[in-house]
């Protein structure tokens, strides 16, 4: 991806965002002129930047939601709900479509289709009265009566009227828009007027356009339409019925939509376009699929399923289907016996996969970096004056401890060196907060509740890694609470609450980890239900059930296939996608925990690493090998006489203080048939895994290390139970494991210490 | 340049083709001095940033349009209906 493009989006995420937020705030009052000036920058900005590229479909869209948010900031159009919504879902498009470029380098299919419907919807704002929708039924909108009313001899046979807008600024980009008129075939009026208000005189500006051109001609629609081919986001075109002989019998492209007749319109000319081999065939795929759609969505199956099969036969043939189905006519083509391929296949996951963003960093935490690499260079001459003291046969006792001395600095340099780069990646979650207003808002409304939101240490700050990743997680969990959380309005007054529900998303530090909490005032989750459905899902026992505590209950709603969407809704149950969030936690290094109190609200609460810390890594030894085992996962090293370990049913425990735990050989766990495991002496880590607490054997204690532990890649990410992986100071991989998959791994379960398998 | 002012009678004169960098010459000579009357007889292309410029200042135009698009299908923009006495 060249710099350029993503820079472009960068900023046009930043842009969306912010507009979003000035949108969601006029919503609460219209009113303020000032954002809606913003929102006005963000999308004229927004268009200029698209217009860098070659997307013209989302040019159209920004332009044309410019033009409206213009007439907003000037007065002319208010600024209200289908404003507000309209410009919303062009944010959308446009934010879905810098994911698409970024991950594909164009549009998606159905983008230009999208982007024609959403400009329509603008214009419509931008004129009100009978627009597309009664086009639709024969009837002639005012503008097009008009011009027929203007002219000496009213037109004798059907005619097609064109209401052509240019874009104020169509001269810079090299349109002529009379010209176009020129070309009209069978003209039979033209009408040339302001399409607002000119502006005062002091503010002249002859390059920028202000014109409505209407006009009338005697030629079919498709011929007409064809002339506009290149400005045809600002035409609309209308099919005008004979006088009166010819009113009984519609035109037949008169039932076509003209939003599908422009979405249409587009994919000709996209086929048009010229294009190099290697392009070709991805465009006639997009094109056959928008124009397939479109056709569909007006209910023209016979039509949409032409285009597909065409599409089989080659750009020509398409083009002919899609003419065919803007005149209205059939076309019964060459292809009608083939099938069609491959044209219902779903866009390739735009959204997924390992997409490289940009990072934004705080100059001061860049200074600091750099300055602390001064330090690195300055410590490092130290090392040369020794060496020099040692070829100068200084003693080595004084020489050993001076070597110390330096590897002390260096060590201490080292540490900050990379507590400062890992601050570069750090982020603030406020970064993930603000996007939650509008999903809150959307999910709210759409189930007709009343939901404010608040929000509590943005100031938070996280690895980037983890704050980009905690969107998905918690966005599950807001809407759960949205969903399944709070009551209805009715439902909340009835129990003393107010009738807006509350749900608070908060942030805090918690130890060395951060804590991130989605609370809500609703009406709790209820034990007793998640019993019910724990035992009718057969994920517990009756018994089992019965006898765990109502905190392990509620647990339960993480459990996987606890629930499925849509069977909990009406019941207080949540747990929709649950064991997807725990997951997710799981997937960062955190977790997630639950508290609830019936009738007064739930508090999923998920625990995550802040950074990617150095972690202190225990080397043990089993046989000839070494491993590594993250430190906060060892409770302590004990040795133990052997005659302490007893063999139990399916295993071997001792009991340590007081306390029985498991004893499980790590060479055992780890397929090792060399562990020693023999001698006078046992010795046993105490470790802490998921819950659960045993004593895993080792033969022996190698070293202590401070190390970056990378996630298992490539063939080591295949080998149960290893968390990770590090460098050791020779060179060599250590292998990192991790006590909590070792213990879930299925190969050793049976030995029944964590009985429900994890 | 084919929008030139002539000398002898105060009159802009638009010939030949007229593309769009024309528009901003014409307003300012219209401009300039209201007064000025716009012959459009020998201009053979005129393009709609042009003809805006007539649109939106209303000078007094002369003759027919050079240009037989404009000359048949636009109305002559001239000034608005309480200047007719300037003609």
């Amino acid at each position: 991806m060249n710099d350029l493009l993503e820079q472009f989006l960068v900023e046009t995420r930043e842009l969306v965002q912010s507009a979003t937020e000035d949108l969601l705030a006029l919503e609460g009052r219209p009113g303020d002129a000032e954002a809606v000036n913003r929102v006005f920058r963000a999308f004229h900005t927004l268009k200029g930047s698209v217009g860098l590229f070659d997307y013209p479909p989302w040019f159209a869209l920004l332009h044309a939601a410019e033009d409206g948010l213009s007439a907003a900031r000037a007065g002319t159009l208010a600024v209200d709900a289908p404003l507000i919504d309209l410009s919303l879902e062009a944010l959308d498009a446009t934010a879905r479509w810098s994911d698409a470029v970024e991950a594909t380098g164009r549009l998606p299919d159905a983008a230009a289709g999208e982007a024609a419907a959403l400009a329509e919807r603008y214009r419509s704002l931008l004129s009100p009265g009978p627009k597309s929708t009664t086009e639709a039924t024969g009837a002639v909108p005012d503008w097009a009566a008009r011009l027929v009313a203007s002219m000496a001899d009213a037109p004798l046979g059907p005619s097609t009227a064109v209401r052509y807008r240019p874009r104020g600024d169509c001269f810079f980009s090299g349109d002529d828009p009379l010209g176009f008129v020129r070309k009209v075939p069978g003209l039979l009026a033209v009408s040339v007027e302001p399409a607002m208000p000119w502006p005062p005189h002091g503010e002249f500006d002859a390059y920028a356009c202000n014109l409505d051109i209407t006009l009338l001609a005697g030629t079919p629609r498709p011929e007409v339409e064809a002339t506009f081919r290149l400005v045809s986001d600002q035409v609309s075109v209308v099919d005008v019925p004979a006088p009166s002989a010819g009113s009984t019998e519609p035109t037949p492209s008169s039932t076509l939509d003209p939003v599908v007749a422009a979405i249409l319109g587009e994919q000709l000319l996209a086929m048009a376009a010229p294009g190099d081999t290697e392009t070709a065939a991805g465009r006639l795929e997009a094109c056959t699929r928008s124009a397939a759609n479109a056709l569909r969505s007006i209910g023209h199956e016979a039509d949409a399923e032409r285009c597909l099969k065409g599409a089989d036969l080659g750009a020509d043939i398409l083009g002919q289907a899609i003419e065919a189905a803007l005149a209205g006519g059939t076309l019964t083509g060459p292809g009608s016996g083939m099938e069609a391929s491959g044209a219902d296949g779903s866009p390739a996951g735009v959204h997924g996969g390992d997409t490289a963003r940009t990072l934004r960093v705080d100059a001061t935490r860049v200074d600091a970096l750099v300055g602390r690499v001064g330090e690195l260079v300055v410590a490092r001459n130290a090392l040369g004056s020794l060496a020099a003291r040692a070829e100068a046969g200084e003693d080595l006792a004084t020489l050993a401890r001076a070597i110390r001395e330096a590897d002390a600095v260096i060590g201490r340099l080292a540490t900050s060196l990379h507590r400062d780069a890992v601050s570069l990646r750090l982020m603030p979650l406020s970064e993930v907060f603000r996007r939650f207003a509008r999903p809150v808002r959307e999910a709210a409304r759409g189930l007709g509740k009343e939901v404010a939101i608040d929000f509590e240490g943005q100031g938070t700050e996280a690895d980037k890694g983890i704050v980009e990743n905690l969107f998905e997680p918690l966005l599950h969990v807001v809407r759960n609470a949205v969903d399944h959380g709070l009551e209805d309005a009715g439902t909340r007054l009835r129990s003393g609450k107010p009738a807006a529900g509350r749900i608070r998303i908060a942030a805090g530090q918690d130890g060395d980890g951060i804590v991130v909490s989605v609370a809500d005032d609703g009406r709790g989750i209820d034990p007793d239900f998640i019993r019910k459905r724990a035992v009718e899902r057969g994920l517990r026992s009756r018994d089992a059930v019965l006898a765990m505590d109502d905190a392990a209950v509620t647990d339960l709603i993480f459990a996987p296939g606890f629930s499925t969407a849509g069977s909990v809704g009406a019941l207080s149950g949540r747990g929709v996608g649950m064991d997807a969030v725990r997951a997710a936690a799981g997937r960062m290094g955190g977790r997630v925990s639950v508290e609830s109190r019936t009738g007064e609200g739930t508090t999923v609460a998920l625990h995550l690493p802040r950074t990617v810390a150095l972690a202190r890594v225990l080397v043990v030894g089993v046989g000839t090998e070494s491993y590594g085992i993250a430190m906060d996962a060892v409770a302590e090293v004990v040795r133990v006489p052997r005659s302490a370990i007893h063999a139990v049913a399916g295993g071997a425990a001792t009991v340590l203080r007081g306390r029985t735990l498991p004893v499980l050989r790590l060479a055992d766990l780890l397929d090792h048939r060399d562990g020693a495991g023999i001698g006078m002496e046992a010795l046993l880590l105490v470790v802490h895994a998921d819950g659960e607490t045993v004593a895993l054997e080792i033969d022996r204690l190698d070293d202590r290390l401070d190390a970056v532990v990378r996630a298992p890649a490539g063939l080591v990410g295949t080998v149960p139970g290893v968390g990770g992986t590090t460098t050791l100071g020779d060179g060599t991989v250590l292998l990192v494991v991790d006590p909590a998959a070792l213990l879930t791994d299925p190969a050793w379960v049976g030995q029944d210490t964590s009985g429900d398998g994890r | 340049m084919t929008v030139t002012l002539r000398a002898e009678d105060g009159t802009i004169r638009l010939e030949g083709n007229c593309p769009v960098e024309d528009a901003d010459t014409l307003a300012s000579l219209i401009l300039e001095d209201a007064g000025r009357a716009v012959d459009w007889t020998a201009c053979t292309r005129m393009h709609t940033a042009v003809y805006q410029v007539l649109l939106r200042l209303r000078p007094v135009v002369r003759g027919a349009c050079g240009d037989s698009f404009v000359g048949r299908w636009l109305p002559p923009p001239g000034p608005e209906k309480r200047g007719a006495t300037q003609t």
